[in-house]
């Protein structure tokens, strides 16, 4: 299957000045524009970045979302303005059959691209390690025994999932459940996530949370609103015919309003609150049946 | 229709292939599907360790759930000897004993004697696949063994066939020259994975029956 | 020594047409699959009339009637092709054989035919009809998502409509390229003259059109309400139609084993002299890396699926926590087979592309070796990373850490495709044909839908992506931007060789265009949605997402109108215009382009013996002349 190219046409003929020097070129292009845009990404982008700073854990997203940004954006400037570079200047003149130089490799280049790709990825990696457990899950949900816990007071609220709506337990408050959910502003608040019958997932978008209510699992989540707002409560696991439906709203009020609002549900549900099964981290309602 | 499907030209003749390239494949086949049959229990087996390891709801293994200490011993013995007689067909063949043929035929029968006695099992047993999370394994990679060992079985039986027949009256070529001398390869291909599936049912028992 | 014969004398009188009909063929298939249908309802009926099954009495929900009727009918379609007469001949002892019908004209395309080219033009046809059916499917989800609340579909039909276009991709897809384009050019390009096993091949095509034809008949049985992750105990709870999902993915999954097995045996034994494992052309080894997955990762997810069907059909409690399962094995055993599967769907793409390449850029293709490498590495990481699907789902605290760097690290590989592309762009002389054309947006999008998987894996970001629209946007760039375009460019670059035929090239252009600008028009602001909190699966938004999903939408219509300009390039192109193609447009020194159009039957008159890889373009460049001002060693010439 060898053949030799035919070598006429590839090169300029001899005494005629050689080509543009294209690396020169393109890492110039590549470097002033990483050096303008990554900045303005940083500076500009960065604090605009969802979720917004409603909490700490929320905070802590947009900064993660602004750091891996920035890294992304020489990465894709240099994919991207390649890819104009090589459209516009290695292109086959019409009705010519040129071939390029055979080139096949290059080791320094081969491994300086490793290089450079493991010591990025191990750096992204550690940060969002180093972040994850500094945030004490980073508003995820972090298993019935996270790894991390916010030292000091913590207000216990049970998320309870159903098909199709969220309820909320607050075993501290005699273990009323509400309909809608409200914090205190300012409070450190540990999420109870459960399920009473398929995968659901309790997804709170300004406060950052998300944290998956499986059956018979406790799932817990940290957050400390800091900001008094309405914010969008969404089910983020697909959990049948109704799963568009069911969303909500929740609202992170001052600690009077808030002390006043769970009073005022505690005296409004006390007769349901006596017939609810006691308090406990899990719920295992009888095994499902089709078509009932 | 308009559409030109290329036809085949008239009287093209391929030449009938050496039985060398069907051997080759024939092995690394057996090879690649004991990569994905292992694949497939071990899906079972992680089932099993992570079921029992959560024992949610208390429900992992009732205490009358138990199957049979007598018929797990007749299907393992009857297992391993289907196995061995496999591998000495297998041997058989490659030192040109006659008489190889009838191993494993021996090792069919025994194969099919594991199955029959796993059905025997499943009537017998005193739960069922409702019976909590280590029934459901239970039922559920007993049964899936069982139609590979059939499937197992079936390979190897046509080994057998095709060797009696061969030896009442030779194959003529076709698309394959010399086509009788594939069952080697194929008897070395069978071999191979029953014994490979063998060693499956031979961890599905301990883990079953025995911890 | 005796030749066989495979076509007809032209002597023999043709046959009336009755017994042209009676056979082992599709009639008869449908015929048997219709019959094994009934056959498998009335055995489940009969089977579950006792009263340990009241309650399908009760609410005339027979899974087990389903599931049987479903199985004997594929079992049937399959005895009526004739795929059981082979395992019956041999059951009594005759010789092997390897061909079957590759001589009998138009009709070996509807049949069993076992060889290897018809099989690859089967396998792009039927998934075309069903990539066209999926698509479908999204236009009328898209079409849905027009207004913020429920218009046109009950909720029922929502999410079975993106279930269903959800699995209907996956599972048709991961047999995209190699379903057509390996298996008519990996023989020919190894030099051989057939797959190492010829029935095994058309089975797996027969398979996957029962399967397809399975998930659409979902909708006469209510739908499926999980999805195509067909997630527990949703699962369990759902009503008929699931079960044809999870018979539709078993089927699917025994197609993809079947066929990465027989790559892989074609591969590995069937090469011809001289072409060691530094010759192969990159999209062979792609195709072999792809197969590693298919062969280990598809027999789990077969596993994982009849586990759901035995909780839905006997009540084992795999996944019912009241009865000591979890929802938590459903999601790993899945996710295991899952994230396996996305790469068996990025693969075929990047070894297409890459294959592609040189030919228009003229030149070889650059770091083979490290092209190679970054394959089998993502093989090989595929394996330890699926847990980032649950980052948020509660799985145990200490795992989450690996699973970040293993998901961080497996971009690694992937960079090396991407290096490799650029270093065969360099100093090229890029030629702008349809095929290059998709190739160059294969870069773009598969470059946006890798760099938002970084903030997929990294959990923190995670929180808030997952499960959103911005996850949405990642997996249709990776998959639909690259694979898809992957596909397109496969298909203008191979079909003049498959049928003899010319595409028209503007019409070609024309089905670019639209399909890149509507393409990233449809998904781009899909990343915003997603961060600002659209959850996916659900026909309700928020009215401030409004505007911005109407835009997504119009454009999708734009995406959908692409593809039918694509059909009609091809209704036109190969039913009326009918251009023969040069036996080398492209002028690739690619084997597959010296053999004659049509490809002869038995690929080769000799079986050829090879010397180095089909990269041998570009002018010879002097060792140490250096790069635009880099120096140093450098590896020119002629592979070896």
């Amino acid at each position: 299957m060898s053949s030799s190219a035919a070598p006429s046409d590839a090169s300029p003929p001899a005494g005629e000045p050689p080509g543009p020097n294209h690396l020169r070129r393109f890492l110039t292009i590549w470097i002033v524009a990483s050096v303008i845009a990554t900045p303005l990404v940083a500076i500009f982008l960065g604090p605009i970045l969802p979720p917004g700073k409603a909490s700490d854990v929320a905070a802590g997203q947009v900064t993660d979302f602004t750091v891996t940004l920035s890294l992304a954006t020489p990465v894709l400037l240099l994919v991207v303005l390649y890819l104009i570079y090589a459209i516009v200047a290695f292109r086959q003149p019409s009705g010519a059959a040129l071939e390029g130089p055979a080139l096949r490799g290059h080791a320094g280049l081969q491994t300086f691209w490793i290089i450079t790709s493991v010591v990025l990825i191990l750096t992204l990696a550690t940060y969002a390690t180093f972040r994850l457990e500094q945030g004490y899950g980073a508003g995820s949900g972090s298993g019935p025994n996270p790894l991390t816990k916010p030292s000091g007071p913590r207000l216990p609220v049970q998320v309870i999932a159903q098909e199709w709506a969220f309820t909320y337990r607050y075993p501290t408050y005699g273990g009323v459940e509400t309909t809608h959910l409200e914090l205190p502003v300012n409070t450190e608040v540990e999420l109870h996530v459960t399920s009473l019958d398929v995968i659901h997932s309790f997804w709170a978008y300004q406060l950052g949370v998300k944290a998956d209510a499986n059956p018979n699992q406790d799932n817990i989540a940290f957050v400390k609103p800091t900001k008094i707002e309405t914010f969008e409560v969404h089910c983020a696991e697909l959990c049948g015919i109704w799963h568009g439906a069911m969303f909500d709203h929740g609202h992170v009020v001052s600690g009077p309003a808030f002390a006043r609002w769970i009073a005022e549900q505690q005296r409004f549900f006390a007769p349901v609150t006596k017939q609810l099964p006691k308090y406990s981290r899990t719920y295992l309602p009888e095994p499902l049946r089709r078509g009932e | 229709m308009g559409l030109q499907i290329p036809a085949v030209p008239a009287g093209v003749e391929i030449p009938p292939e050496p039985p060398d390239v069907g051997a080759r494949a024939l092995a690394v086949g057996a090879r690649l599907l004991a990569g994905g049959t292992t694949f497939f229990f071990l899906s079972f087996l992680f089932a099993y360790f992570y079921l029992r390891s959560i024992d949610a709801d208390h429900a992992w293994r009732p205490k009358h759930v138990n199957p049979s200490t007598g018929l797990g011993i007749a299907f393992i013995v009857c297992l391993v000897i289907s196995i061995v007689l496999a591998v000495l067909a297998g041997r058989g063949m490659k030192a040109r004993r006659a008489g190889w043929v009838r191993f494993a035929a021996g090792a069919v029968v025994f194969g099919l004697a594991t199955v029959a006695i796993q059905c025997i099992e499943y009537t017998t047993q005193n739960f069922g696949p409702t019976n909590g999370a280590y029934a459901s394994v239970f039922c559920a990679w007993t049964a899936f063994f069982l139609l590979a060992t059939l499937g197992a079985m079936y390979w190897l039986e046509t080994q057998v066939a095709t060797e009696f027949r061969a030896s009442r009256s030779p194959s003529e070529h076709g698309d394959i020259r010399d086509p009788d001398r594939l069952i080697a390869p194929g008897l070395d291909a069978a071999v191979f994975y029953w014994g490979y599936l063998g060693a499956i049912g031979v961890i599905t028992y301990v883990v079953l029956y025995v911890i | 020594m005796s030749t066989t014969t495979v076509s007809r004398t032209p002597e023999r009188p043709a046959r009336p047409l009755w017994r042209r009909l009676v056979g082992f063929n599709l009639l008869a298939a449908v015929v048997l699959g219709v019959g094994g249908y009934y056959f498998g309802w009335w055995i489940g009926h009969l089977v579950t009339n006792t009263k340990s099954f009241e309650y399908t009495e009760k609410v005339d929900e027979n899974d087990v009637a389903l599931l049987l009727a479903y199985v004997f009918g594929v079992v049937g379609f399959l005895i009526g092709m004739g795929f059981a007469n082979y395992p019956v001949q041999r059951l009594l002892g005759r010789p092997p054989s390897l061909r079957e019908k590759e001589g009998e004209g138009v009709s070996r395309y509807f049949g069993l035919c076992t060889d290897h080219k018809v099989v690859g033009i089967q396998y792009l046809c039927g998934i075309g009809l069903f990539f066209f059916i999926g698509g479908l499917n999204a236009m009328l989800i898209r079409t849905e998502l027009l207004h913020p609340t429920p218009t046109f579909t009950g909720a029922n039909q929502y999410i079975s409509l993106v279930g269903m276009h959800g699995a209907m991709m996956m599972g048709m897809m991961t047999s995209g390229i190699l379903g057509p384009f390996a298996n008519y050019f990996v023989p020919i390009m190894i030099g051989a003259r057939r797959m190492a096993f010829p029935r095994i091949e058309a089975l797996t095509f027969w398979l996957l059109m029962a399967a397809g034809f399975i998930l659409t008949s979902t909708i006469f049985f209510g739908g499926f309400p999980t999805g195509w992750t067909g997630y527990e105990p949703l699962n369990d709870q759902a009503v008929m139609g699931m079960d044809s999902y999870i018979i539709f993915f078993a089927l699917v999954g025994v197609s993809m084993t079947l066929l990465g097995l027989n790559m892989m045996a074609t591969i590995i034994t069937m090469r011809a002299p001289g072409l060691t494992w530094s010759r192969l052309p990159i999209f062979v080894w792609a195709t072999f890396s792809t197969s590693i997955l298919m062969v280990l990762a598809a027999p789990m997810l077969i596993a994982v699926l009849l586990m759901a069907a035995l909780d839905r059909t006997v009540d084992t409690t795999f996944f019912i926590a009241a009865g000591g399962g979890s929802s938590y094995l459903f999601e790993n055993l899945f996710w295991f087979f899952g994230h396996p599967e996305v790469y068996i769907l990025a693969l075929p793409g990047f070894g297409v592309i890459l294959e592609l390449l040189p030919v228009f850029a003229r030149k070889p293709l650059w770091g083979y070796r490290l092209a190679i490498a970054g394959m089998l590495g993502v093989t090989l990481l595929s394996f330890f990373v699926w847990q980032h699907h649950l980052f948020v789902s509660g799985i145990n605290a200490d795992l989450r850490p690996f699973y970040i760097l293993s998901t961080e690290i497996i971009s690694i590989p992937t960079g090396f495709i991407f290096l490799c592309f650029i270093g065969t762009l360099w100093r090229s002389r890029i030629s702008f044909t349809v095929p290059m054309l998709f190739c160059l947006a294969w870069a773009f999008n598969f470059l946006l839908g890798g760099l938002s998987g970084v903030f997929l894996s990294d959990a923190p970001t995670d929180t808030t992506t997952h499960g959103s629209f911005f996850v949405m946007a990642h997996f249709h760039y990776t998959i639909m931007g690259g694979l898809i375009f992957a596909f397109f460019a496969a298909i203008y670059y191979w079909v003049p060789k498959m049928l003899g035929l010319n595409f028209n090239e503007k019409l070609g252009k024309v089905h670019f265009w639209l399909m890149f600008i509507a393409f990233n028009s449809t998904f781009l602001p899909l990343f915003a949605l997603g961060m600002e909190g659209m959850p996916r699966r659900a026909s309700f938004y928020e009215p401030k997402f409004h505007t911005l999903n109407v835009w997504v939408s119009v454009s999708a219509f734009v995406l959908g109108f692409s593809m039918l300009v694509f059909l009609f390039n091809t209704v036109y192109s190969f039913i009326f215009v009918r251009q023969k193609a040069a036996e080398n447009p492209w002028h690739s020194k690619s084997i597959e382009w010296q053999v004659p159009t049509p490809v002869p039957v038995n690929n080769f008159e000799q079986i050829p013996v090879f010397d180095s890889d089909p990269y041998d373009y570009g002018t010879p460049v002097p060792v140490g002349a250096g790069v635009g001002g880099m120096g140093g060693p450098q590896i020119s010439g002629a592979g070896g």
